[in-house]
Order: structure tokens, then sequence, then C-alpha cells
């Protein structure tokens, strides 16, 4: 069954959400399914409606909720830059809401509780966990590992692997006269070109912690500050595509530094983009989590 | 002026399906209302704030406002797969039977967003004089043409995974028609921006062309175009208003916005203030689109 619930935050704005309550729970423990990005409680293509209903099977309650300003739940977020948007998503804008949301789930009867994000929603995921009662687990799909800025220069921070799937594209072109009657008319993107063949060329840089100043890249405090807390206490999945260029942050600034703990798993998904777009990319997430809960004997057999 | 918002599901009788839905209620009500029609695919998600965020400044204003997830998007029941047009023209005539069967309710008009307008536009058509309004918003008028952009993303992903375009849209529509598959080496080629497309939907909404019929309608029609710069002419709003040139009133308007408030870009838009002013105006004033 699905009900619409309305709960209010912190600041007294009602936030909209819809509750999964499965025929047979099997324990009581639900799944919380933290936004989506600028998306709210759908998820891209409507993705998390799918898998809360593929979740609710297994005997999981669960909840889809909108933080304020997104979706049905109230508040208004005023026109901005997007990069500046995610970067206050990166540094905890949900936290409170996601804690809000937490505890709104448990008048439901849920004991026990599964963080699962995706994107923005993942890395609010991580750090609303330790504020967490009774969390078991996270599901963290595609989690941007640097802090987003109008103030960073992202050609600091195109991965090389990224750009070389670019220029590659670019070169497959070089036989067209379209590409080049684009090129000539100057109708091409010159600056992305060359960021890519300048990321291409230098490599994978080693990136900044430092505090936020204009042009640097900045790899994000907040994560690994969440991480440290909760790493040894609660088991995580980690869900990345390879074409996704969060993969290639996460694989330089977390994997390459043997960060990834033996009780974790990594799932990487060939050739899925970062918002997992296609079906087929969402079933293989759909099975991996299903696999991964069982495994810790959280999911219905 | 206060409102509430009731949060519900609703049952379409004739296909049994159940749907998701936002009652807007104005606390002291003018007698108007309003069905809102939502965009389809990923364009339904990138602007739901901008359309509920209308919905609430008509309330604000008096103006009741249903806003739902058609059969297969959102929260309502069934998939993308499960769509076509007569499950869409249902879930409308759903939608409207809710207003129609209240008392306080003295008219009722038609708010189609995007592919939504489409779907508002050809409703009005089948259901001729049974709304006072049609508001179109940054209207699709052809569904072929529709169907033939968004399937230009499933040939860019095409590039990603395979490096090359192995199928373009005339082998996917084919395939499709002929009912084979459109799996190729494990993807499903027939995707509108990651939402399968599927035959039925494909056969049943392929020839709406909202702009061929013209007739006497006994309704005020508003056309709004948004767009991030002003352009010299706007063909897909001309054709309308020719359209609508029999209606009891045809006014156009234009919306400049940073962003395209329907595609995931460079700026957040999550409300357009110009958006909500301009078409409240229109409502309230008899027609002047000017901003209050």
């Amino acid at each position: 069954m699905e009900k619409p619930i309305r709960f209010r935050n912190k600041e007294g704005l009602n936030l909209a959400g819809i509750l999964h309550l499965p025929d047979t729970p099997k324990r009581k423990v639900g799944i919380l399914f933290v936004h989506s990005g600028v998306q709210g409680r759908h998820g891209n293509t409507n993705q998390y409606v799918t898998y809360a209903r593929e979740f609710c099977k297994l005997g999981f309650l669960c909840l889809r909720f909108d933080p304020h300003g997104l979706g049905d739940s109230e508040g208004v977020i005023n026109p901005m830059d997007m990069r500046d948007f995610y970067g206050s998503i990166q540094s905890g804008r949900y936290v409170v809401d996601t804690l809000t949301a937490i505890n709104e789930f448990k008048q439901f009867g849920v004991e026990e509780i599964i963080l699962f994000g995706l994107c923005g929603g993942s890395i609010t995921a991580l750090l609303t966990a330790p504020f967490v009662q009774n969390l078991k687990a996270l599901i963290l799909l595609s989690i941007p590992i640097m802090l987003d800025s109008s103030k960073i220069n992202y050609d600091l921070r195109i991965p090389k692997e990224i750009a070389a799937i670019h220029i590659k594209g670019y070169l497959k072109k070089i036989y067209s006269p379209k590409y080049w009657i684009r090129l000539l008319t100057l109708k091409s993107n010159f600056s992305t070109i060359f960021s890519y063949l300048k990321a291409l060329m230098s490599g994978n840089k080693k990136l900044s912690k430092k505090e936020p100043s204009e042009g640097v890249a900045l790899v994000n405090s907040n994560f690994f500050e969440a991480y440290n807390i909760i790493k040894h206490n609660i088991n995580i999945l980690w869900i990345f595509g390879s074409n996704d260029s969060f993969w290639h942050d996460f694989k330089r600034e977390f994997i390459n530094h043997q960060l990834l703990l033996d009780k974790d798993e990594l799932f990487l998904i060939e050739d899925a983009n970062h918002m997992f777009t296609l079906t087929e990319w969402q079933a293989q997430i759909i099975e991996k989590s299903e696999q991964w809960l069982r495994k810790y004997d959280l999911a219905r057999n | 002026m206060n409102f509430s918002e009731n949060h519900f599901f609703f049952k379409n009788n004739e296909l049994g399906h159940n749907l998701y839905g936002v009652d807007y209620i104005p606390e002291e009500p003018t007698g108007e209302a309003f069905i809102f029609l939502q965009p389809l695919g990923s364009e339904r998600n990138v602007i739901d704030a901008v359309i509920i965020n209308l919905a609430r400044t008509f309330a604000k204003h008096g103006i009741r406002v249903l806003r739902f997830d058609y059969y297969g998007t959102g929260d309502s029941e069934g998939d993308f797969t499960s769509i076509t047009l007569a499950s869409l023209m249902s879930d409308i005539d759903t939608g409207m039977s809710l207003f129609s069967n209240n008392a306080g309710i003295t008219s009722t008009g038609l708010l189609g967003v995007r592919f939504g307008s489409l779907l508002a536009s050809h409703f009005a058509e089948q259901t001729l004089n049974t709304i006072k309004h049609l508001i179109l918003c940054a209207p699709v008028i052809n569904a072929f043409d529709y169907i033939n952009k968004e399937l230009m993303q499933a040939l860019s992903m095409q590039t990603v995974l395979f490096n090359e375009i192995i199928w373009d849209r005339i082998k996917i529509i084919h395939e499709l028609l002929e009912g084979q598959s459109t799996v190729v080496q494990g993807y499903n080629l027939a995707n509108l921006n990651g939402f399968p497309l599927t035959k039925e939907l494909f056969l049943s909404i392929k020839d709406i062309d909202t702009t061929t019929h013209r007739k006497n309608y006994d309704f005020d029609c508003l056309l709004v175009n948004i767009d991030t710069r002003k352009r010299k002419r706007n063909k897909i709003i001309e054709a309308l208003e020719k359209k609508y040139s029999k209606a009891k009133k045809v006014d156009t308007c234009e919306i400049i916005e940073k962003t395209i408030p329907w595609v995931h870009g460079k700026h957040l838009l999550k409300t357009s203030d110009t958006l909500n002013k301009t078409i409240i105006n229109w409502l309230r004033t008899n027609g002047k689109t000017d901003q209050i």
C-alpha cells in the first residue's frame, strides 16, 4: 500500500512524502530515500518509485520524501547558480530535513534505518548518518566526493579518463564535413575542447582540501568528517557508473588511498552514466541492493 | 489569502487504477477551478516545483487547483510502459469529474505545460465547451516531433555506449512499429531520455497535431511562451494563435527566464514569479498579460 504523508520540519514547513507499506513486513527495517540532487522523492526517470516498490516487496517499509523547496514540500528556493546549490547540499543543506523524515518514519513503527541516496541524496545520507540512531546501512549511488561552487575552476577537476572519452568522440568526427563546418564557422565549443585536451595531457592532479577560494578545485572535507565517524559501525554499499566523472573522482580521492574497507562493497555498473538513466542500469541496482541486503539478513528471503 | 493542500490518491474508475493528486484548496474560494496537466518524462521532474508554485499562487488568489500524476508517471500506479493516449485522456476526465461533481465550483479551466499542453488542447477538442479557460505554457503541438526530439537523447546515449550510432531514429521507430525488439547489446534503444517508449504509446499519439483543426471555442485562451531571450517570432505560438482565433478570446505572452525550466541546466529555477504574476494578471484583468 502507498500512502501520502506530510510532516513539519524544524522551520515549520510541511514536507511531503510517500510511504510504502509492505503487506507482510519482515522486520521493522525502513529504507528512507534521501532526495536525488535537485529532484525530490521521484529520482531521475522516476527510479526511486521503482526501487521503493521493489524493496517493499522484500518486506521493507519505504519512505520517499521531498526536502524543503523541492517537489511537493513547502519552501521556495530562489533562482541560483546550480553549482552553488549543489555545494549547499554537499555542505549539509538537507541534513536536518532528513533527520526530521527519519523521526516521522519511526512513527510508523520503523526501528532500524537504511538510507538510500543518489548524487546529492547520497552525500546528504552520508552527512546525516552520524546523527542517526539505529542506522543499519547506507546505499550510496554516484556520491560526490568533491565540493561544487560557482567559484571553482572545473577544468582543474576533469578526470583524465573522462577527457579521453570526449577527445575520442571528437576524433571520430574528424572525417565528418559537418564537424569541419562547425569548426571553421567557430560554432564548436573551443573552450570545452581545450579543457579536455588540457586534462588529458596534464593527467589527474592532486586536489586541494583547503577552504574554498577562487579557482581551487576542492575535495569535500564534510564527506571525510562524516565518513570517519561512521565507517566502522555502518555497512556501506557504494554504487557508481563507469561513465560517471564522480566515479573517477571517488577512485582518485578514496579508492586509491586504500580507504575502502573490507566490510563494505563497491559495485561498478559498466557504461552507466551519473544518473543511471536507463532501466537496464536500474535493474542492476535493484538486483545488487537486494543481494546485499540479504547478505546482512535485512531482506526477506 | 491562505489555502490548504490535500495530497491524496483517487481512483480512475474507468480503467481501475489509482492516481496521485494534490488539491490546492483556497480558504476564500472564488468558484473558479483549474486542472493542471504536467509534462511527460524527464521534463515532469525538472519543472515540477515551478508548476507547484504556480498552483499555490492560484490558490492564494482563490482559485482551486488539482494537479495530478497520469497513470504510469510520478507517484501514480503503473510505470511508463503502461501509458497510452486513452489512459491519459481517461485520467484527465477523472480529474475533471472530481471538480464537476463539486457544488462550490462554478467554472473549470485547463492549464497544460509542455506535453501537458498538447494533452490539454486535445482534451478540449474532444470535450468542447466544458472549460472556461485554456492556458498553454511552453506548448508542444506535434506529438511526433516531440518524440523525435526526445529520441535524440537515445542517439547520444548510443555514442557513449557503443562509440557510434548503431540505430538512427528511423530504424528505432521502424523496429518498434514492426513489433521487433528494440534491445541492442542489452539496451532498449527506444527510450525517451530513459523512459521506455512503447509501440502502443507511439501509435496512439503520433498523429496528434493540435494546430490542425479550427472550431468555435467557447473558452478564453492564453498562450505562454517561455524562453531565455526575446525572439522576433515563435512559430508554435503563431500556429496556436491561428487555431484558437475563433475562441472567445486568445492572448499571448512571453516569459523570459535565465534558464529553460524544463531542462536541467546551469541555473536552478524552482519558481518563476514572472510566470505566476503574468497568468494571474491575465485571469484577473480580463486579458492583460502585463505583470502586476
